[in-house]
Parts: C-alpha cells; structure tokens; sequence
C-alpha cells in the first residue's frame, strides 16, 4: 500500500476542519430537571420544617448557623427571605437557604449547597447542617423564654 | 538523577493547591475551633440601634478600603470587598530560583507565584441575648490568584489583626466600647 503524503495530509486537515466545525455546534437545550420521584427526595433531603413562624429571626438564626460553621455571609434577600454564604478552605462550598413559610405556625427551611459548580446531593451534609440550625435555634428559645 | 526528579518535584509544587474532591466531612459541622473563630469574629456593643451600628460598620469598611457590594438592612448584613497585591517576596524568589534551576538543567520551567488577591468582608449583626446590646460578627475571606490567572489560596483569614483593627475602629465610631463576646 503505498502512502502519498499530501493527499494523507489533505486528509488530516479536511477531518480536522470537519470536527472544528462540529465543536462549534449548538446544543439543543435538554430539560435537566430530575424525574418526578427524586425531585421529591432531593426536596425532602434538603429541607426541615420547623415550628414557628418568626420568619426574620429565622433568617438571622440562618446568617448565624452559617458562620458558626466557617461561612462567610455574602448574600441575602430580604424579600425572597434567603440567605448565601459561601465557604473557601482549599475548597469552594456555597450553600443557600430559603424560608417558606407553611401555614400560620410553620416554617419550611430549604437549604442548596453546591460544591464548586456541582450540586451536593450527599443526605449526611444536609442532616449535619440541619442539626446545628436545630440546635441554635434551641438556644435561641431558651434565651427568649 | 536531578534531572529526573526535578519535574516530578514542580508537579508536586503546582498541584499542592488542587481542590479535595470529595466534600470533606466536616465541612457542613461544627468543629472544635467553632467557638474560638465565634469569639475572634464578634464584639458586644451596648447599644439597641442597629441602625447606627451598620451605618458605622459600612463607613469602618469603607475606610479600610472596602467597596460595599450588598447591604440587607432588615437582616443586619453587609458585605464588602477589596482587591491588592499579596505580599509575596517567598513566591518570587522560589519561581525566580525554579526558573534558573530548570534552565540550568536544560527544561526551562516557569513556577507561577502568588499576585493578586480579593479581600472580602461580611458584617452581620444581631441583638444580642441581654435584650440590651448588639453582637457584630465580621468575617474576611480572601481569594489569591497567581501569575497565570488560577485560584492560588482561598481562606477565611484568621490572623487576629484584621479583626482587630475593625472593631476598634468601630468602637472610636460609635464612641463605645468593643466587649467581647
């Protein structure tokens, strides 16, 4: 077999102009959004309702909780009645919480946090966050009563 | 034999700042150092008006050199950032001295060195649990980039000067004295 080398080159290059070109090609937007059934576990993993409906004070007991855990508060909206912070120790954690209020008595907390750019869907964090925010919010009683 | 080990050695240097992949256990939990960082971060202030202890607080940063990039009054909030140069003669000299090292062995190597970094500041305040005085808690957290753009450290800072520079500036602002907490 015999190799001509400008027609391997021609070759080479039409091939490689031919993937430059797919590389450019949009992508058609896929719905990324989990199936029904693990949306709701992923809802129920990332969320606490707790009892009691002061909301600001909730959001404070959040800014709180998340700096005794090394957060630094960057971010809050008054309105949306949510609070970010985002952790840096060799690592990039950002973790958002909302409050959603459930009724007249209840609060729904609901907690995101994203490692670098990928969403943590790992139950122990949460359970572990929860269980601080718990645990200030018990202080916090025992410091109005 | 040098000559060998010498890459291996720049490898090990550039990806010493590499990020975990997994999420480290104890990140979402609180940790012996909780409450020493608690009492670095947060001093007790006799006063109700929270108000006037974040307008005193934002013109405190503003004075350090802080750009102000949110404030959420109603949450006791507010956020800053600063952008400088790292003091950083020990990087220069290890990349200056990696670079004449490798040259002489015939690779020449660039190791890149810390150059600018972004200082961030968040002051959250909270009425304090006598009912009668205000806690503030500031935290400063810092991003160092190097030479080649990428993300060199990331830390909450805790060297004990920062915190102590604000709070007495704080307190000369607001003409009251800095408990702690």
């Amino acid at each position: 077999m015999s190799f001509k080398t400008p027609q391997a080159l021609l070759g080479i290059g039409v091939c490689l102009q031919l993937f430059a070109c797919l590389s450019g090609c949009e992508y058609a937007v896929r719905d990324a959004a989990p199936e029904p059934e693990r949306q709701l576990k992923l809802a129920n993993i990332r969320s606490r309702v707790f009892a009691t409906a002061d909301r600001d004070g909730m959001l404070r007991v959040i800014a709180a909780t998340l700096q005794d855990l090394g957060f630094h508060v960057d971010r809050a909206d008054y309105a949306l009645a949510s609070v970010s912070g985002t952790k840096l120790d060799r690592y990039l954690l950002r973790l958002t919480v909302t409050v959603i209020p459930r009724g007249t008595t209840r609060l729904l907390v609901r907690a995101n946090a994203r490692y670098d750019v990928t969403p943590v869907l790992e139950p122990e964090l949460y359970q572990k966050f929860f269980a601080t925010l718990s645990h200030a919010l018990v202080l916090e009683a025992q410091t109005a009563d | 034999m040098l000559r060998k080990i010498f890459p291996l050695f720049v490898a090990v240097v550039l990806s010493s700042g590499c990020m975990p992949d997994q999420i480290p256990k104890e990140a979402l939990q609180l940790t012996e150092e909780s409450s020493a960082r608690r009492k670095l971060e947060t001093r007790r202030f006799e006063t109700k008006d929270e108000q006037a202890l974040l307008d005193a607080a934002g013109a405190v940063l503003k004075d350090l050199g802080f750009t102000i990039d949110a404030t959420v009054k109603e949450l006791g909030l507010i956020a800053g950032s600063k952008q400088d140069s790292p003091y950083n003669i020990g990087g220069m000299a290890t990349s200056a001295a990696v670079a004449v090292i490798s040259s002489a062995l015939s690779f020449p190597t660039s190791m890149p060195y810390s150059k600018d970094q972004m200082i961030r500041a968040s002051v959250v305040t909270r009425l304090a649990e006598d009912g009668n005085s205000t806690a503030v808690r500031i935290t400063f957290q810092r991003v160092v980039w190097d030479t080649e753009g990428k993300v060199a450290k990331s830390e909450l800072l805790e060297g004990p000067v920062e915190y102590q520079t604000f709070f007495q500036k704080l307190a000369k602002a607001l003409a009251l004295d800095a408990h702690e907490f």
